[in-house]
């Protein structure tokens, strides 16, 4: 009887455990969804979205939320949210998914980016479903980072900037007065000498939020400096980044931002949260940062812009929606696109996160921008903004750029580091030019 | 029996508690961190207030519900590191006692390979393994993050260690009876075996439950997540908190330590015995 | 033909057959997911294989290879990990032979000062990288803090190329002392008592009894436990992905590091298999030579 007993235990875990695999087994993969004809008529669509701040997100799941009633029998969309944690986390995600259909319908991607997942046959051409006219009212620079090779794989709703922030309180202690239009905006060495007056005990003049750290980001706010110091990061045909990225003005901008470092103006192990919390009196962010600022009740703060060298420059590109190559569904998938790039989006993206909206006629609806602080923002996108090159050694040349970045703020050789930049690139490069 | 006077027993006690120190401040400043709000830690940190709850709130514990899935990553871990375990356990100590105690062509030859496939580390096949994987179609998926690692050949081989060890009288009398082989190494090997399941169960388990690399590149939604690369990516989400990081780090640890307190007895034959069977 | 001998060629083939179907599930999952990769991280470190355009690889000889040799990144990550390496075994299994050595101690409440020193192991290194970045940051960190009221510091720990590694060696010893600690009291309790007694007749001194009788007690464990931190230092990864992602400066870039890197961020899966197969040979040697240490002194 015991050992009958203590069989019937052996055989019951085993068949425990072989139901369990089962049950792993099936429930797996974001592979893109199959439509059943059995089922219904409707089309279901896989979508990623990066982790951006909440208000982003949220808005990105209400849109599609509301896709999916307005489509309701025809079109359904499963929108999920994947962490962009630090660097390139998002990015490698993709290269994860891509190697054989583990990629969605629909994806989102950092403009920058375009050129490398339209190289790598990642993304669809959005060319016979957009209509031209439509393309139109899209900000140039939009549709310059979706565009590859003549032909177009993303569309965004919002654009972007880098924006000087500053604390109202601290600079009226100081008896700072910051510029209120474009044409005030200080120079590097005013803002330098600024960022000395507000820096003393317990608080730096300016974070550049090296907390974010070496990717994107510091590519993002680097190559800024650069282009306001005359220099480039690749050539015109993008084809060589030896003499451009490694040129005079590009080593001078990155030993600018070492300046700020070795002056004790910026911290070079700042927190998250310096700025709001009064620990830093300026900071150098993008207007994404605005929806968090609520929570700091105590918190003054305004807006102003980027100071420039020998000419006024913005950052520009932001995250962009394309489809994918592998769909079973593109027309479907380019609706999608379409809704989520449309004057309602634009406004409503703006409107929640205070990122500058992608279509001009967006503008028009959105008063706000008349007026400080977001002018400063509207100013910047249309007469000052630059976008990162669009080039498939994209992420290489982004790294080691970050790199050389870093290597400057902590008062490294620049030239050196940016050689090897130069050279990491230029080699990736030769993989696409052959 | 060493005995020691009061002075060097209160010497002892001394450098032991300065040790403890030592080794519990963290955790303390985690954990007691965690219950405050972001402006309260760094005004405490610069004195002894770092390490007293000068405040009590929960709201830490509240947003890092709200901002991830936390249970669902600890649920994910648990899960598919149990599995591993459950599933290694039956499938290596079948290899070994198949090593240790049957007879068959090129058995020597395949034990030997096992050995050597010891020495190969995971990470220097990390590309390749994850190109296998996805050939299976088991990216992101709990499959793929179990199923390459259920056999072990360094568990196979401290199973065969032990089964060695064995005596076979028991094994014998068994088969004289007529019993099948697949009912003795059920109902007379493993039994007496114990000791060997525990440890290699608890290495497992601590060795998987610390996975951080493999999951993080196979993984890719929140579905099968684990904790350590949801983790990694709270504490990379702005906007970061250290309250909100701590009260997920706490949380993240406190199951561990308690079941490190229930099982202490085991884990540390289980750690003790890794060394000796060397 | 007699029907005994007939039953035992029966159950000759029964034993033969059933040692194939128990060993098969291990030995297919160990081909399928540790051989095979083995054998294509080799084929793949002498092609140009890049994740995203697979049918573009190339054969391309050993110029892998020979970009490794030239690579400045690559000598700085094998330096890096040889530095942590160098630095994190020594201090590790001293750290733990001591903790073994003052709680193998009789005294009351002894098991809860043990617990304490392996709390830490059970936290996992993710949790540890994470707190401890907190703790390291020099501006608004505990370590800073605390050393600032002894008068020490302030360091720049994380953010300094120079501190850097030291300064994960540090966190390292403090999250994995524990665990070969418990390796360290098995061995200490395996000493026979009668040694110790037999020395405090002839009036031996505590410190003459730790040269004399335990640390040649514990050689063997000693070599073993050495080795297997040594072996599992040269992995190091998750401590730079998680609190500096290399940096700074490369400061903490590790040969696991760059396999990742090189393969997943930059998509160079030809390049990123000829660093892990030169990891891979790394451990090999230090493999082969652990085994014959232990070999040697278990014959001693």
């Amino acid at each position: 009887m015991y050992h009958i007993r203590k069989r019937i235990g052996v055989v019951s875990v085993c068949l425990l455990l072989v139901f369990l695999l089962a049950a792993c087994g099936s429930g797996s993969t974001s592979a893109p969804a199959q439509d059943n004809p059995k089922e219904s008529g409707e089309v279901k669509l896989n979508m990623w979205a990066h982790q951006g701040q909440e208000k982003e997100v949220a808005f990105y799941k209400t849109r599609i939320q509301k896709f999916n009633e307005a489509h309701k029998g025809k079109i359904n969309v499963n929108l999920q949210i994947i962490p962009s944690g630090a660097g390139h986390a998002y990015e490698d995600k993709i290269n994860a998914a891509v190697t054989s259909g583990g990629l969605p319908d629909i994806l989102d991607m950092d403009g920058p980016f375009v050129a490398n997942y339209a190289s790598t046959r990642i993304l669809a051409s959005l060319d016979e479903y957009i209509d031209e006219t439509d393309k139109q009212d899209f900000a140039p620079s939009i549709m310059q980072q979706g565009t590859y090779e003549g032909k177009l794989y993303a569309l965004g709703a919002m654009e972007s900037s880098l924006v000087l922030f500053y604390n109202k309180k601290l600079l009226q202690e100081a008896g700072i007065t910051p510029p209120d239009s474009l044409d005030k905006a200080w120079t590097w060495q005013q803002f330098a000498d600024h960022a000395k007056q507000l820096s003393k005990e317990g608080r730096y003049g300016v974070t550049l939020n090296m907390n974010l750290g070496v990717g994107e980001w510091m590519t993002f706010l680097g190559s800024v400096f650069v282009w306001s110091n005359g220099g480039e990061l690749l050539s015109p045909d993008k084809k060589k980044a030896e003499g451009y990225v490694n040129a005079p003005a590009s080593v001078e901008a990155l030993q600018f931002i070492h300046k700020l470092f070795a002056d004790k103006s910026a911290n070079i192990s700042d927190t998250p949260t310096d700025f709001e919390e009064g620990r830093a009196a300026m900071s150098i962010q993008g207007p994404w940062i605005i929806q968090g600022f609520d929570k700091y009740k105590d918190l003054d703060w305004g807006m102003t812009y980027l100071p420039y060298s020998k000419q006024k420059v913005s950052a520009s590109g932001s995250w962009a929606f394309g489809i994918s190559a592998q769909t079973k569904h593109p027309r479907e998938a380019a609706e999608v696109v379409k809704w989520m790039t449309n004057k309602e989006s634009t406004v409503e993206i703006s409107k929640l996160t205070g990122m500058p909206p992608a279509r001009e006629s967006a503008f028009k609806e959105l008063p706000q921008y008349n007026e400080m602080p977001l002018k400063v923002v509207k100013d910047q996108v249309l007469n000052t903004a630059h976008a990162r090159p669009a080039t498939p050694a994209y992420p290489v040349l982004s790294a080691k750029f970050a790199e050389a970045y870093q290597a400057a703020a902590m008062g490294q050789n620049v030239q050196e580091a940016l050689n090897k930049a130069a050279q990491e690139t230029d080699r990736e490069l030769q993989r696409f030019n052959r | 029996m060493r005995r020691y006077s009061h002075m060097q027993t209160i010497l002892l006690y001394a450098v032991l508690l300065l040790l403890v120190v030592a080794f519990l401040f963290p955790l303390l400043w985690m954990i007691v961190s965690s219950f405050k709000n972001e402006a309260q830690i760094f005004a405490d940190l610069r004195s002894f207030k770092a390490f007293i709850p000068t405040s009590f709130s929960l709201v830490n514990y509240r947003q890092v519900f709200t901002r991830i899935p936390f249970l669902h990553y600890m649920w994910t871990s648990v899960l598919y590191v149990t599995l591993i375990m459950l599933f290694g356990l039956l499938v290596n100590a079948l290899a070994a006692y198949a090593f240790a105690r049957m007879e068959f062509k090129g058995r020597d030859v395949l034990f030997s390979v096992v050995v050597a496939l010891i020495i190969v580390p995971f990470e220097s096949v990390l590309l390749p393994l994850y190109i296998v994987v996805d050939e299976f179609g088991w990216l992101n998926s709990y499959t793929g993050l179990i199923v390459p690692f259920i056999a072990n050949a360094f568990n196979i081989f401290m199973f065969r260690q032990f089964f060695l060890n064995l005596p076979r009288e028991l094994e014998e009398s068994a088969r004289m009876d007529g019993a099948s082989i697949l009912r003795i190494f059920f109902q007379i090997v493993v039994p007496i075996s114990k000791p060997v399941f525990t440890t290699v169960g608890i290495l497992t388990f601590i060795t998987h439950w610390g996975d951080f690399m493999w999951p993080l590149i196979m993984t890719t939604d929140d579905r099968v997540r684990p904790l350590q690369v949801g983790m990694q990516f709270f504490f990379h989400q702005p906007p970061v908190q250290y309250g909100q990081v701590m009260a997920a780090l706490t949380m993240a640890t406190l199951p561990l330590l308690f079941v490190f307190i229930f099982f202490q007895r085991y884990i540390i034959q289980g750690i003790a015995q890794s060394g000796m069977k060397n | 033909m007699s029907p005994k001998k007939n039953r035992t060629v029966r159950e000759r083939f029964m034993r033969s057959l059933s040692g194939y179907v128990f060993s098969a599930p291990a030995l297919v999952l160990l081909f399928v997911f540790l051989l095979l990769p083995t054998l294509m991280a080799l084929y793949y470190s002498f092609t140009n294989y890049y994740l995203l355009l697979p049918d573009q690889t190339e054969f391309i000889g050993i110029e892998n290879y020979a970009r490794l040799l030239k690579d400045k990144l690559f000598l700085r990550s094998l330096g890096n990990t040889f530095l942590f390496v160098g630095l994190v075994v020594p201090l590790q299994t001293i750290t733990a032979l001591t903790l073994a050595l003052l709680v193998n101690q009789k005294l009351g409440g002894i098991r809860w000062f043990r617990a304490a020193f392996i709390a830490p192991v059970m936290t996992s290194m993710v949790v540890v990288s994470i707190l401890w970045t907190f703790i390291y940051n020099p501006t608004n960190g505990l370590a800073n803090a605390v050393l600032g009221i002894v008068g020490l510091g302030p360091f720049e720990y994380l953010t300094n190329p120079i501190q850097a590694i030291p300064s994960i060696v540090l966190m390292s010893v403090w999250q994995g002392a524990g665990y070969q600690m418990m390796i360290f009291l098995a061995g200490l309790q395996d000493i026979p008592e009668h040694l110790y007694e037999a020395a405090s007749i002839d009036g031996a001194s505590a410190w003459q009894k730790l040269l004399h009788i335990t640390l040649p007690g514990l050689r063997n464990v000693i070599v073993f436990v050495g080795l297997i931190t040594l072996i599992a230092a040269t992995k190091l990864f998750i401590q730079p992905f998680v609190m500096t992602q290399g940096g700074p400066l490369d400061a903490t870039k590790t040969l696991v590091y760059m396999v990742y890197e090189e393969g997943f961020k930059f998509r160079d899966v030809g390049y990123s298999s000829a660093i892990a197969i030169v990891f891979f040979v790394i451990v090999l040697v230090i493999s082969i030579i652990q085994r014959k240490l232990l070999k040697e002194t278990q014959e001693s």
